[in-house]
C-alpha cells in the first residue's frame, strides 16, 4: 500500500534532476498563469535567452491566486534568488511581495503587467497602448468613418486599460463612430464574452465592430456573432494566438488582430537582468512594439 | 492482535505523519537549505491560511458534514475587513487602532455569521449541508464582487485626503498578517501567522479531544440517531462545528488580507478544496466520525511542503496540480484501506 506513495515521490524527484544549484546567477520567475499562449511563448523567450546568456531560471506560475504567487515570491526571497521577475496576478496586491524583496535586497522586474508598488527595476511590457491605437485606426478605417462599436473589456487588468484607452483615443477623431456597450468579461474567459456578445445581439441595436481586449473574448465574440447568424459585423482581437490566426486567416468575422511579441518580451527581460546584474543602468520601462495581423498581412507571409 | 494488524493499527495512527517526514526528506534531496530554518517558517507561513480552514473543516466533516463556503468566506470577510479598515469615516471616528481592531472584529463576525446560517439550515431545516453551503458559497461570492464592484480594496489613490493613515491602517493589518516575531537564528524572524494556526490548532484539538462539545461532535458524526437518543443537542452541536468552521473562514480572511495589503473579491476562490483536502489527507473521514485537529494540519503541511518543494525546483505547476491529486486519492485508498483492516481485526 505504500508502494504507490514511493512512486510519487520518485516521480517528484525524477522531475527534479538536471535542476540542481549552479553558480550561475539563479533567477526565479512567476508568472500570472502558465495557461495561456501568451506566457507560455513569454516563457518560451526566456528560457532562450537565459540558455544563451548563462542563467538558471525557476519558472512558476501563480495561476491567477495572488497569495499563491506571494507565496512564490517568498520562496524566491528564502533561496536568495539574484534576481525575481513577476507577471503579477494584481497590480496593487502584489506591492507587498515587492517590498519584501526589496528589503532583501533582491532586485525585481516585472514582465508584461506592472506593479503598483514597490520598488521595480524595469518594467518590461508591450505597447499595449499603442496596440490599441493600431486596431482603433484600422476600425476607424473599416467602418470608413461611422458606426457602432462594442468593446469586451476586463478593466481590473492595467494591460487592457491601456489597450482600451489607446483604440478609443483612435476612434476619437471619428465622431460618427459610438462606442455603444462596454461589457466588463471576468477574467477574460470566452465563455462568458460568448455570452455578453449573444445578449448584446439579441438586443436591437446594431453593432458594426466588436473590440475583443484579448483573444479569448474576441474568440468568444467571434463564436456568438456566427450563432446567430449575424453577417456585416467584424471582430478585432488581440494577441493573435494560433487559433484566432487561423480564424483571420479563414476569412470569418475576426478581421484583425493585435500581435504582441511574448518572446521578444521574455528575451528582453533576461537581457535587462543581465544587464543589471553586470553593474550597468537600465532604463526602468522597456516597450516592446505590437503589430497588426490582417488576412492580408497572413497570406502574405505563410506561418 | 496479530503483529500484521499491529503493523496496521500503527501505520493508521502515524501513516500520514511518516508520509510527510519521506516527503520532506525527498524534498531536501533537490531542494538546497529545504531544512532551513528560514525555509521551513517560510512553509509554515504559506501553509497558516490552508491550515486554519482545515482545522475548522475537521470540526464540520467530524459531524458527517461538508462546508464548501469557506473559501467564499474567506473573501467576503476580507473586503468587509478591508472596507472597515480604509474607510475614511472609520479611520476619522476611531483612528488607525480602532479601524484595525473593528476590521478583525466584522472579519471574524462574518465568517461565524455566514458559518452559523450553514449551520442553522443544515441543522434545523435538514438540507443537506453540500447543497447548503453550495449555495452560501455563491451567494458569498457573490456579495463580495457586487460590495467591490469587482475590484480590490487595497492602497487608496494617491490623491486621498486620508492616504497616509489609510497606509498606516494597512500596515497595521500587515503586522499580524504579514508581521515576523523576532527569533534568535531566523534573519526574518518567525511569521504571526504560523504562530496563530499553530495557536490554533492547539485550542482546537483542546475542544476536540477534551471537552464536551468535542466529544458530542464525534458522537453525531458517528451516528446520527444514537446521539440524539442519548441527548446529545444534535442541532445545537452542528450550529456550533458551522460556526466554528465560518470563524476559522474569518480569521484566514485577516491573515491574507494583512499580508497581502489588500482584499480582492476573488481572494480565497477554490480554497474550500484545498482545505478539504488537508483534512483528508490529515485522516478526517468525509462520512463523519473520525478527524483530528493535528491531522488537518499534518495535512496541510503535506500539500504545503509539496507545493514549495516543486516550486523551488521549477516544476510548472500542472505537475503540481496532478501530484495533489494523485496524493488526495492515496489518503483516501489509505483510509479504506485501514479501515477495513480494522473491520476485519474486529471479526477475527
Amino acid at each position: 500500500m505504500r508502494k504507490p506513495l514511493f512512486s510519487v515521490l520518485s516521480l517528484i524527484a525524477a522531475l527534479g534532476c538536471g535542476l540542481k544549484k549552479s553558480s550561475r546567477p539563479q533567477v526565479g520567475v512567476t508568472l500570472l498563469t502558465e495557461t495561456h499562449v501568451f506566457y507560455q511563448n513569454l516563457r518560451r523567450g526566456m528560457q532562450q535567452a537565459a540558455d544563451s546568456l548563462g542563467l538558471d531560471l525557476k519558472i512558476v506560475a501563480g495561476e491567477g491566486d495572488l497569495a499563491r504567487q506571494t507565496a512564490q515570491v517568498e520562496n524566491f526571497i528564502t533561496q536568495r534568488m539574484d534576481a525575481i521577475v513577476i507577471a503579477p496576478v494584481n497590480s496593487s496586491g502584489i506591492a507587498s511581495a515587492i517590498e519584501e524583496a526589496n528589503r532583501a535586497n533582491i532586485p525585481v522586474f516585472t514582465a508584461d503587467i506592472a506593479a503598483d508598488g514597490g520598488a521595480v527595476v524595469a518594467h518590461v511590457a508591450s505597447d499595449n497602448r499603442q496596440g490599441g491605437q493600431l486596431l482603433g485606426e484600422y476600425v476607424a478605417r473599416r467602418l470608413g468613418g461611422g458606426g457602432n462599436v462594442v468593446i469586451l473589456d476586463q478593466p481590473t487588468v492595467a494591460s487592457v486599460r491601456d489597450r482600451v484607452s489607446g483604440f478609443k483615443a483612435a476612434l476619437a477623431a471619428y465622431p460618427n463612430i459610438r462606442i455603444v456597450a462596454q461589457p466588463v468579461v471576468d477574467l477574460g474567459k470566452r465563455d462568458l464574452a460568448k455570452e455578453k456578445m449573444d445578449n448584446l445581439l439579441a438586443a436591437d441595436q446594431r453593432i458594426d465592430a466588436v473590440f475583443g481586449t484579448n483573444d479569448e473574448c474576441a474568440l468568444g465574440a467571434l463564436a456568438a456573432i456566427q450563432a446567430a447568424g449575424k453577417s456585416g459585423v467584424f471582430v478585432v482581437g488581440y494577441d493573435a494566438t494560433p487559433e484566432a490566426r487561423s480564424a483571420i486567416a479563414r476569412n470569418t468575422a475576426l478581421a484583425a488582430d493585435a500581435v504582441q511579441d511574448p518572446v521578444t518580451i521574455g528575451r528582453r527581460t533576461i537581457e535587462t537582468i543581465v544587464a543589471r546584474l553586470h553593474g550597468g543602468t537600465v532604463s526602468p520601462v522597456i516597450h516592446v512594439p505590437v503589430g497588426l495581423v490582417t488576412h492580408d498581412s497572413l497570406s502574405a507571409t505563410p506561418p | 492482535m496479530s503483529a500484521s494488524s499491529r503493523a496496521r493499527d500503527w501505520v493508521a495512527r502515524y501513516g500520514v505523519g511518516a508520509a510527510l517526514a519521506a516527503l520532506a526528506l525527498v524534498a531536501a534531496v533537490f531542494v538546497p537549505g529545504f531544512f532551513g530554518l528560514e525555509n521551513l517558517s517560510t512553509i509554515l507561513l504559506h501553509v497558516s491560511v490552508n491550515g486554519i480552514l482545515a482545522l475548522g473543516l475537521t470540526f464540520v466533516i467530524v459531524t458527517g458534514g461538508i462546508d464548501l463556503s469557506v473559501g467564499s468566506v474567506v473573501g467576503l470577510a476580507g473586503v468587509f475587513a478591508a472596507a472597515a479598515l480604509t474607510g475614511s469615516d472609520v479611520l476619522r471616528a476611531v483612528g488607525v487602532a480602532g479601524a484595525t481592531i473593528l476590521a478583525v472584529g466584522v472579519a471574524l463576525g462574518t465568517g461565524a455569521a455566514v458559518g452559523a446560517a450553514n449551520g442553522a439550515a443544515t441543522a434545523g431545516l435538514r438540507i443537506a449541508p453540500f447543497i447548503v453551503t453550495l449555495a452560501t458559497m455563491t451567494i458569498a461570492r457573490g456579495a463580495a464582487r457586487l460590495f467591490t464592484a469587482g475590484v480590490p480594496i487595497g492602497f487608496p489613490a494617491a490623491d486621498d485626503l486620508l492616504f497616509a493613515t489609510k497606509a498606516r491602517a494597512l500596515d497595521a493589518l500587515h503586522a499580524v498578517g504579514g508581521g515576523r516575531i523576532p527569533l534568535p537564528g531566523l534573519a526574518r524572524g518567525f511569521p504571526v501567522p504560523a504562530l496563530i494556526m499553530l495557536a490554533l490548532v492547539a485550542a482546537g484539538a483542546f475542544v476536540l479531544e477534551r471537552t464536551r462539545f468535542g466529544r458530542y461532535l464525534y458522537a453525531v458524526g458517528g451516528n446520527e440517531e444514537a446521539a440524539r437518543l442519548s441527548g446529545v443537542p444534535v442541532a445545537a452541536v452542528k450550529l456550533g462545528a458551522y460556526a466554528i468552521c465560518g470563524l476559522c473562514g474569518g480569521v484566514a480572511a485577516v491573515l491574507l488580507t494583512g499580508q497581502l495589503r489588500s482584499a480582492g473579491p476573488d481572494a480565497g476562490l477554490l480554497y474550500e478544496l484545498n482545505a478539504i483536502a488537508a483534512a483528508v489527507i490529515g485522516g478526517a473521514s468525509l462520512l463523519g466520525g473520525v478527524g483530528t485537529a493535528w491531522g488537518a494540519l499534518v495535512g496541510a503541511l503535506f500539500i504545503g511542503v509539496l507545493n514549495n518543494a516543486l516550486d523551488l525546483v521549477g516544476v510548472q505547476s500542472f505537475w503540481q496540480e496532478i501530484a495533489k491529486g494523485i496524493i488526495i486519492l492515496l489518503a483516501v485508498l489509505f483510509d479504506v484501506w485501514t479501515k477495513r483492516a480494522r473491520g476485519a481485526s474486529r471479526h477475527a
